[in-house]
């Protein structure tokens, strides 16, 4: 009884707390100590009151003021599920692969919409769903009334195809194809995975692979290119 | 008016910050024995307390001894007022038994006069056991002996001595032995902890199991011969045996006065070895805003005296003390070690080069004979202007939005749109299912009443009949037609019109306070398409098309049925 009564103190307090913490971060990032900003930022991933995708934009910043440019990039890229038509993170994202030394040009026109525009972040997509449900379930009600099915059939068939087809995206992105960036700045390839075995390639750091399983501490991957081989765990980060 | 209003709300609230100091005095408790001690606190709270002098006790008489003391000051910054609570704490001994008032302790601050209330304390006879007071005469082979150990033999006024009572003992003890804790008047005494650990030692040429039952920091108060009394230890050796009491041996210490204070020297009243290290707060200094500076004083010898340390006057900064903490431990050579923690808060009132006020204080080192000084260096700081002046060059401050430079950090908080996607989603499932149920719910148990239900369809059912009738006409058409009217009549007034004459017709229809021009029309109609019916061959197809039009043109009248 007495921890219920507490609760909202304890939850005010948490949350001051955790206020008091960012702030602290955000000041060491502006005075320029970034491992302790970065520290205090990669202790709020997963926190439930803190926006995940400008964590890590953050967190993309910090790394690149410490030009650790490969963490960077995937911390950006990671922020773009949360964001993404944010126009900040992709400028950051942009300079940090001019960094990187990739062949990077700003997008505009027909290719930025359809790069941005049907990519829903978590929150726009549970947002459509909520609404494609609730019209259709309130349509399909005020239909069996009034008899009145065509219109109200259309709309929601038009808000659940545009969910469906962003959510699809999203799912493809995020969930079937597992892709991951190498964080080191130099990552050797190799054929299978022992350290002995022949190295395919390096592979620059920031370069986007597909992972196909694990084993130990060796991850298969395949490059956009088709060609396969395994890198070490601690040269790969998940997006 | 409305213009001065505020000028006199805000001198009304400094004069009233000003008058509303409040003094009092407690104790930790009301009753204690002899020997005893208990803590006498003083406390002053309100604003500006810095320019108030430190208060001193009241006659305490002879039924108390001050042992110890301790001033604090605390401030809080509230609504940009400053507020604080001094304290000061007495650690007094019961020096002799009865009922004694504390009487009130007076301050005075200009004109004023601050007075507490009396406290009343009850001292009782000493706990000590009466047994101790007959000790046994003990000589050098005795199998316990009781001593007194001090670090020095002679000391200064103020200098810390420190005294060990020993135990040695080279028999068993039956049962807990009773020990009679010293006193040394004249002197401020400290209790230290003792180690539990039992050495070996040979006095006399006999081994003895040595422990540090009672260790003090003495501080002698006046110069002379410093006597410490005898303590004394009662014992059982086995169950039988009536209880033995050693005691010490008396023992003398030579304290010598401090030599004559050097002309324009502020003494602060301590005396010993110390160092002191200074600690600025730096990190963002700022117009208006405090920054803290910090002192750790540390050495041997007792610092109590010393409460606060000389500042040289400095009119770019205001200047709080906001922490006295003092604290012992011990070194690794088993020495008491004291520290003294002050802070201060320093508030730049100017921008730009700041040269801190310098601190100040003197002590007197027994080992070099003389008084020293230990003053803090100058320190410079640079203050930045205060918030509401860089405004401007906060923002200019940020990194740049240059095409070359990474763009700022995000704030972390969930937007809008973020928190009420969660919801929308829910709302969207709770509309869904609620749908869902009432429309289940509504198809399952609604009334399926058959004669309202055709009542309901009769028109639109008729029609449709007749629609179609008219599109394909033919001679069965006309009897369907007919059919349709009167099963449309029948279903609209609940019986059923086929089979009956138009005379029966019509008196139904009257019956059912329909409009007579309307029955005379159905009627009309009704034996028209009878007529064709019975005339065929009078009767062409575009004739048979309008005599159904009629009938739908009827039904539409008697829709209102």
């Amino acid at each position: 009884m007495v921890a219920l009564k507490l609760r909202p103190f304890m939850i005010a307090l948490l949350l001051l707390l955790s206020c008091q913490a960012l702030f602290a971060t955000e000041q060491a990032y502006q005075e320029g100590q970034y491992t302790q900003a970065l520290e205090g930022f990669l202790s709020q991933v997963g926190a439930p009151n803190i926006a995940q995708g400008p964590l890590y934009y953050n967190i993309g910043n910090t790394y690149y003021k410490q030009e650790i440019y490969p963490k960077a990039y995937w911390a950006y890229k990671k922020a773009t599920r949360d964001l993404p038509r944010d126009e900040d993170l992709y400028h950051n994202l942009l300079l940090t692969e001019k960094k990187l030394g990739f062949n990077a040009t700003e997008d505009s026109g027909i290719v930025l919409f359809v790069k941005r525009f049907p990519f829903f972040s978590l929150s726009e997509f549970t947002t459509m769903l909520g609404f494609s449900i609730g019209l259709f379930s309130l349509f399909l009600w005020i239909g069996i009334l009034k008899r009145v099915y065509k219109i109200p059939l259309i709309l929601t068939g038009i808000c659940i195809l545009l969910s469906g087809f962003g959510s699809s995206i999203r799912y493809y992105q995020t969930q079937i194809k597992k892709t991951g960036v190498i964080i080191s700045a130099k990552a050797p390839l190799k054929a299978g995975p022992v350290k002995t075995l022949p190295t395919l390639t390096h592979l620059s750091g920031g370069t986007e692979v597909i992972r196909i399983r694990q084993q130990n501490e060796w991850v298969e991957i395949r490059l956009d290119g088709g060609l396969v081989g395994w890198i070490l765990e601690s040269d790969y980060w998940a997006l | 008016m409305r213009y001065i209003l505020p000028f006199i709300l805000l001198f009304s609230s400094t004069l009233l910050a000003e008058s509303s100091l409040s003094f009092s005095t407690s104790t930790d408790r009301t009753s204690l024995s002899v020997g005893e001690t208990l803590i006498y606190r003083m406390q002053l709270k309100g604003a500006d307390i810095q320019s108030i002098p430190s208060f001193s006790p009241p006659e305490l008489g002879t039924h108390f001894q001050i042992v110890g003391s301790e001033e604090s000051v605390t401030y809080q910054l509230m609504n940009g007022n400053l507020n604080a609570v001094k304290i000061r704490s007495l650690r007094l001994r019961a020096m002799a038994e009865g009922n004694v008032d504390i009487p009130p302790a007076e301050l005075r601050i200009g004109k004023e006069v601050l007075k507490s209330q009396p406290i009343r304390i009850q001292i009782s006879a000493s706990k000590t056991s009466p047994e101790l007071n007959n000790p046994t005469a003990t000589d050098a082979n005795s199998p316990v002996l009781l001593k007194i150990q001090t670090n020095k033999k002679t000391a200064y006024v103020g200098e810390q001595i420190q005294v060990e009572v020993l135990l040695h003992r080279r028999v068993s003890f039956f049962g807990n032995p009773q020990f009679e804790p010293l006193q040394i008047p004249g002197s401020l005494t400290e209790t230290l902890p003792v180690d539990d650990q039992t050495t070996e030692s040979t006095l006399n040429g006999h081994r003895f199991y040595t422990n540090s039952i009672q260790k003090l920091i003495v501080t002698p108060l006046s110069p002379g011969i410093l006597r410490i009394p005898a303590s004394r230890l009662g014992f059982h050796t086995g169950p039988f045996d009536r209880m033995k009491v050693i005691e010490s041996p008396v023992t003398e210490l030579q304290i010598k006065a401090l030599p004559t204070l050097p002309e324009g020297l502020s003494y602060s009243g301590v005396v010993g070895e110390f160092e002191w290290r200074i600690r600025v707060d730096e990190k963002k200094v700022q117009q208006l805003s405090p920054i803290v500076v910090a002192f750790n004083i540390t050495g041997k010898g007792n610092l109590k005296p010393l409460t606060d340390l000389k500042v040289s006057e400095n009119q770019d900064v205001r200047l709080y003390r906001s922490k006295s903490l003092d604290s012992s431990s011990k070194t690794a050579e088993g020495n008491v070690q004291q520290e003294k923690q002050l802070e201060y808060i320093v508030v730049p009132q100017i921008a730009g080069e700041l040269t801190l006020p310098t601190f100040s204080w003197t002590y007197f080192s027994p080992r070099h004979g003389q008084y020293i000084t230990l003053r803090s260096p100058q320190m410079t700081l640079h203050v930045m202007p205060t918030s509401a002046n860089i405004a401007h060059t906060s923002t200019a401050a940020r990194p740049p939005l240059a095409d070359t430079d990474i763009r700022y950090l995000k704030p972390l908080t969930k937007n809008k749109f973020e928190g009420v996607a969660i919801p929308f989603l829910w709302g969207g499932l709770l509309i869904a299912f609620i749908s869902g149920i009432s429309t289940w719910l509504w198809l399952r148990f609604r009334k399926k009443d058959p004669i309202t239900e055709r009542k309901q369809k009769a028109y639109s059912t008729a029609l449709k009949a007749l629609k179609e009738l008219r599109e394909h006409p033919t001679e069965k058409g006309l009897s369907r037609a007919q059919t349709v009217l009167l099963e449309f009549l029948g279903d609209r007034l609940g019986m059923s019109f086929l089979g009956l004459t138009h005379p029966e017709i019509k008196s139904h229809l009257t019956k059912a306070a329909i409009d007579e021009l309307l029955i005379v029309n159905t009627l009309d109609v009704l034996e028209k398409l009878a007529f064709a019916l019975y005339a065929p061959s009078r009767v062409d197809s575009q004739s048979k098309a309008a005599l159904i039009g009629e009938a739908e043109a009827l039904l539409s009248q008697l829709k209102v049925l």
